[in-house]
C-alpha cells in the first residue's frame, strides 16, 4: 500500500535520500497541490528514500505559503524573487541532496508514474534521462497543431546550431545523476525558458550519455507556453549559448586536462596507471577539469563510469586516432596527456602504429600534447611481447618502430619513466623535449600488514607473453620439498595477446598442490592480494618498461624476487628497490632465491621495508606536480614570462 | 508503478433511479467536459466509482465539487467510492476530503 508509505515519509525526516524531486513553481497555487499529492503517494510507494523541493520563483498568488503549510517532513520550500524557470530549478538543484535529481513540472503533465523508467535508464548508465514527447513510443495528448509545427522546426534548427541531438529538449521531466546536475547547473547561466537547452548543450559538449525516454504527456490547456513568442526567445537563447560557451571552458577555472588512456573497468595495459594519474591530477588545485578519453568496452560495462570519462577509441581500431582527435575537438582541453606504451592502440601493426600518430596530430590541430611513454621499441623484445613473426617482419616492425617513436617525439613533450629511456631518446633521436617522470606509487602507502603465517609466493600481472608462470610453478614444486605448506598465488588474467594461457597452465600442472589462480584482480582486491603474500615473484623473461608491480610490492611492503634483467634492474639501481635475483628461465635458481626470503623472516622484512620506504618517498601525486610544472609552461599558464609557451603557440 | 493512461474512460450504468459511473484514467482539464456530459443529469442515487482514477488535477476536483453541489441543491444522493491513495491525498491537502461524500 502506498498510503502508509506516504505517512511514513510525511512524518519521519530522512537523513539521507537517493532521489530529489525539484518542482519549480510560479503562480501555481491553483494546480500544484494535486500534483504534489500524486508525487508524494507514488514516489513514497516505490520505497526510494526521497525528498521533495518546491522552488518558488517569486509567485504572487501565495504558492509558497500554500505549499509551505503542508506538514511534510521531507518537503522543503525555497523562496526567491522571480528569475525565470531556469533560476528556480537551479536553486532547487543546489539544495538537492539526492544521488538522482528529477525536475518535474507543477502540473504533473508527465505523469509521475513515468519516473521509474527514467531511473532505470540512469541506473543502466545514462548520465541524463530526459522524458521525451518525441521519442518513439511517446504519446501526446491535446497538443495543438500550431505547437506541433513550431516545435518540429525548432528541433531541426536546434540540432543544427547546438549539436544537441535530443528530439525533445523542452519536456519538463528530466532526471540527472546528482553530480552531473550539480556540475551542469554550476556552469549554466540561463535563468529563463531555455535553461534546459543549455544543460543539454553543455552535456552534449562534454560527451555525456543523454538518453531520451518516451513518456506519456498531457499538454495542459492553460500551459504557459506561447508557441510563436517563445520560439523567438528560444532562438535568441540558442545563439547566446553558442557565444557564451562556444570557446571552451571559461578561463580562471584552472587547467582543463584530457588524458588518453586505457581505463578500468577495461583491462587493457596501463588502465590502472591511467586511473591513478587522472585521480591525482584532478586533486591538484591548478586543475579545474579532467576529461578522460578511454577505450570502449563491451556492452554495459561503461555504465559505472564517472561523468568525465568518454569511451571514444577501440583497441585495434585503425580509426582510433581520428576518434580521439574528434573528442579533443569537442572537449577543447588546455592540454592532453597520452598514457601510452607501444601497443596501447592495438596488437596488430596498422592500428597500433596509426594510434601512435595521435599525439603528433593533436598538437598539429592545436592541443598541446604530452606523451607519457611507458616503454620504447628499442627495449621491447618484440617476439616475447607478442609482436613476433618471421625475421623480416620483425625487422620491418623495428624500422617502423623508429619512425613511430619519432612521431611520438613530435608531441610537445615526452615523459618516460626511466632515466635510461630519457638518455636513449636524447642520444639516439636527438630529442630535446624529453623529461623524466618516475612511475610513482599510486597511493601514499599505509604501514605494511604483517606477513602471512604460511609462506606464500605471489606473482601478479597479465600473463602469457613475456610474463609466464611455468618456471615459477616448477620452482614452487621444488619449494614444496623444503616446506610442504608453501603456497603459490597466481594473481591476474591472460594478456589480451594470449587468451586461454592460464587455463592451459592450470590444466598442465593440475597435479601440483597449493596453487591458487585468482583470475583478474579488481582494484579493491589488490591490497589483500599483496598483503597475503610473503614475497612477490617476477617470473619474467623480458621486460617492457617500468614495473607497476614492483611499485605495488613496495607500496604493500613486500620484497621481490626477479631476474636481473633490463628495466627491472634499472629500477633496483635507480630508485633503490631491493630484490633477490635468479637466473632467467632457471627453476632451481628461482626456487633458491625464493627460499632465501621464505626461510628467513628477517630477510623478508628487510626487503619489504626497503621497498616500502622507496614507495613512500615518491607517490604519484608528487610525480603529477612534475607534469603540472611542464604543462603550465606549455599552456602559458605559468606565472611570469614563458619562452616555451610562445614557442608552443608558434 | 504501472504506466497510467493519459485519458479517461467513463463506464455509465443508468436505471430509473440509479446512476453508476466507473471512472478510470486521468481526470484533468482535458477530460472534465466529457466526464460532466456523462454524469449529468444526476439520478436520485448517484455513485461515482473512482477506483481506476490515477490522477485528478484541480479541474477534476472542481468538477466533483460541482456535481456534489448540484446533487445537494436537487435533494439527490451522491456518493464517491474507491478513492485511490494519490487522489485521496490530493483531496486531503486541498481540504476537500472532509466535505466530499466519500463512502
Amino acid at each position: 500500500m502506498s498510503y502508509p508509505a506516504f505517512e511514513q515519509w510525511r512524518d519521519v525526516p530522512l537523513p539521507r535520500v537517493t532521489l530529489s524531486i525539484v518542482v519549480p513553481a510560479y503562480n501555481e497555487s491553483e494546480r500544484i497541490l494535486p500534483t504534489l499529492a500524486a508525487f508524494a503517494v507514488a514516489v513514497s510507494g516505490t520505497g526510494e528514500p526521497w525528498e521533495l523541493i518546491v522552488s518558488d520563483d517569486g509567485s504572487r498568488d501565495g504558492t509558497a505559503d500554500l505549499v509551505g503549510a503542508l506538514p511534510w517532513a521531507n518537503l522543503r520550500v525555497l523562496r526567491h524573487a522571480n528569475t525565470g524557470k531556469g533560476g528556480a530549478v537551479r536553486r532547487g538543484v543546489r539544495a538537492a541532496r539526492g544521488d538522482l535529481i528529477l525536475f518535474a513540472d507543477a502540473d504533473n503533465s508527465t505523469p509521475i508514474e513515468e519516473l521509474p523508467r527514467l531511473i532505470a535508464a540512469v541506473r543502466a548508465g545514462a548520465h541524463v534521462a530526459i522524458g521525451s514527447r518525441a521519442a518513439e513510443g511517446a504519446e501526446e495528448v491535446g497538443k495543438s497543431a500550431v505547437r506541433r509545427v513550431v516545435s518540429g522546426g525548432l528541433r531541426r534548427l536546434t540540432r543544427l546550431l547546438t549539436g544537441v541531438t535530443a528530439e525533445d529538449t523542452q519536456c519538463g521531466f528530466k532526471l540527472f545523476r546528482g553530480e552531473v546536475a550539480r556540475d551542469l547547473f554550476r556552469r549554466g547561466v540561463l535563468d529563463g525558458f531555455s535553461f534546459d537547452l543549455e544543460l543539454l548543450y553543455l552535456a552534449a559538449r562534454d560527451g555525456l550519455r543523454v538518453v531520451e525516454v518516451p513518456v506519456r504527456w498531457v499538454d495542459a490547456p492553460d500551459s504557459k507556453v506561447d508557441p510563436v513568442k517563445d520560439s523567438v526567445k528560444f532562438l535568441k537563447d540558442v545563439l547566446m549559448l553558442r557565444r557564451l560557451h562556444g570557446s571552451g571552458h571559461p578561463r580562471g577555472d584552472g587547467l582543463h586536462l584530457a588524458v588518453v588512456t586505457a581505463y578500468p573497468p577495461g583491462r587493457r595495459s596501463l588502465n590502472e596507471y591511467g586511473l591513478h594519474l587522472s585521480r591525482v591530477l584532478a586533486d591538484k588545485p591548478e586543475v579545474g577539469h579532467m576529461t578522460i578519453l578511454a577505450d570502449r568496452l563491451p556492452g554495459g560495462q561503461e555504465a559505472g563510469d564517472a561523468p568525465n570519462v568518454r569511451r571514444v577509441w577501440d583497441f585495434n581500431d585503425p580509426l582510433s586516432a581520428l576518434r580521439v582527435l574528434l573528442a579533443l575537438r569537442r572537449a577543447r582541453p588546455d592540454a592532453v596527456i597520452f598514457n601510452l606504451q607501444m601497443a596501447s592502440f592495438g596488437d596488430r601493426r596498422v592500428p597500433a602504429a596509426l594510434g601512435l600518430l595521435t599525439p603528433m596530430l593533436a598538437r598539429a590541430f592545436g592541443t598541446p600534447s604530452v606523451t607519457l611513454l611507458h616503454n620504447l621499441f628499442e627495449t621491447v623484445d618484440l617476439d616475447r611481447a607478442g609482436f613476433g613473426g618471421n625475421p623480416l617482419k620483425v625487422a620491418v616492425t623495428r624500422s617502423f618502430g623508429r619512425l613511430f617513436t619519432r612521431a611520438l617525439l613530435a608531441s610537445n613533450l615526452v615523459a618516460t619513466t626511466l632515466p635510461r629511456y630519457v638518455k636513449l631518446l636524447r642520444e639516439e633521436y636527438g630529442a630535446q623535449n624529453v623529461f623524466l617522470a618516475p612511475h610513482g606509487t599510486f597511493q601514499l602507502p599505509l604501514p605494511p600488514q604483517p606477513f602471512p603465517e604460511v609462506p606464500t609466493v605471489m606473482t601478479f600481472g597479465k600473463f602469457g607473453t613475456y610474463k609466464r608462470v611455468e618456471v615459477l610453478i616448477e620452482a614452487h614444486r621444488a619449494l614444496l620439498t623444503r616446506d610442504p605448506r608453501a603456497r603459490l598465488v597466481i594473481a591476474g588474467s591472460d594478456t589480451p595477446n594470449a587468451p586461454g594461457y592460464l587455463a592451459g597452465v592450470q590444466a598442465q600442472f593440475a597435479d601440483v598442490p597449493n596453487i591458487t589462480f585468482t583470475g583478474y584482480v579488481a582494484e579493491e582486491d589488490v591490497p589483500r592480494v599483496f598483503s597475503d603474500c610473503t614475497v612477490v615473484a617476477f617470473p619474467y623473461n623480458a621486460t617492457t618498461g617500468s614495473s607497476g608491480v614492483l611499485h605495488q610490492a613496495g607500496e604493500f611492503g613486500r620484497g621481490a624476487v626477479m631476474p636481473n634483467i633490463g628495466d627491472l634492474a634499472d629500477l633496483i639501481q635507480d630508485e633503490g628497490y631491493r630484490a633477490e635475483f635468479f637466473e632467467p628461465e632457471d627453476a632451481q635458481s628461482l626456487a633458491d632465491a625464493l627460499w632465501r626470503v621464505l626461510s628467513d623472516p628477517r630477510q623478508a622484512a628487510a626487503l619489504g621495508d626497503a621497498n616500502w620506504r622507496v614507495a613512500s618517498s615518491l607517490p604519484l601525486s608528487d610525480v603529477a606536480d612534475w607534469y603540472l610544472l611542464h604543462l603550465e609552461d606549455l599552456t602559458g599558464t605559468a606565472p611570469g614570462p614563458s619562452p616555451r609557451a610562445q614557442e608552443a603557440q608558434a | 508503478m504501472t504506466r497510467p493512461p493519459t485519458t479517461l474512460d467513463v463506464l455509465v450504468r443508468r436505471d430509473a433511479d440509479d446512476l453508476h459511473l466507473s471512472l478510470s484514467g486521468r481526470l484533468d482539464a482535458h477530460q472534465v467536459p466529457g466526464f460532466l456530459a456523462a454524469a449529468e443529469p444526476l439520478a436520485a442515487r448517484t455513485t461515482l466509482d473512482l477506483g481506476g482514477v490515477t490522477f485528478m488535477d484541480s479541474s477534476g476536483l472542481a468538477a466533483l465539487v460541482r456535481l456534489v453541489r448540484t446533487a445537494r441543491a436537487a435533494g439527490q444522493d451522491l456518493g464517491i467510492v474507491n478513492v485511490q491513495d494519490g487522489v485521496r491525498l490530493a483531496m486531503e491537502i486541498t481540504g476537500l476530503y472532509a466535505v466530499l461524500p466519500i463512502r
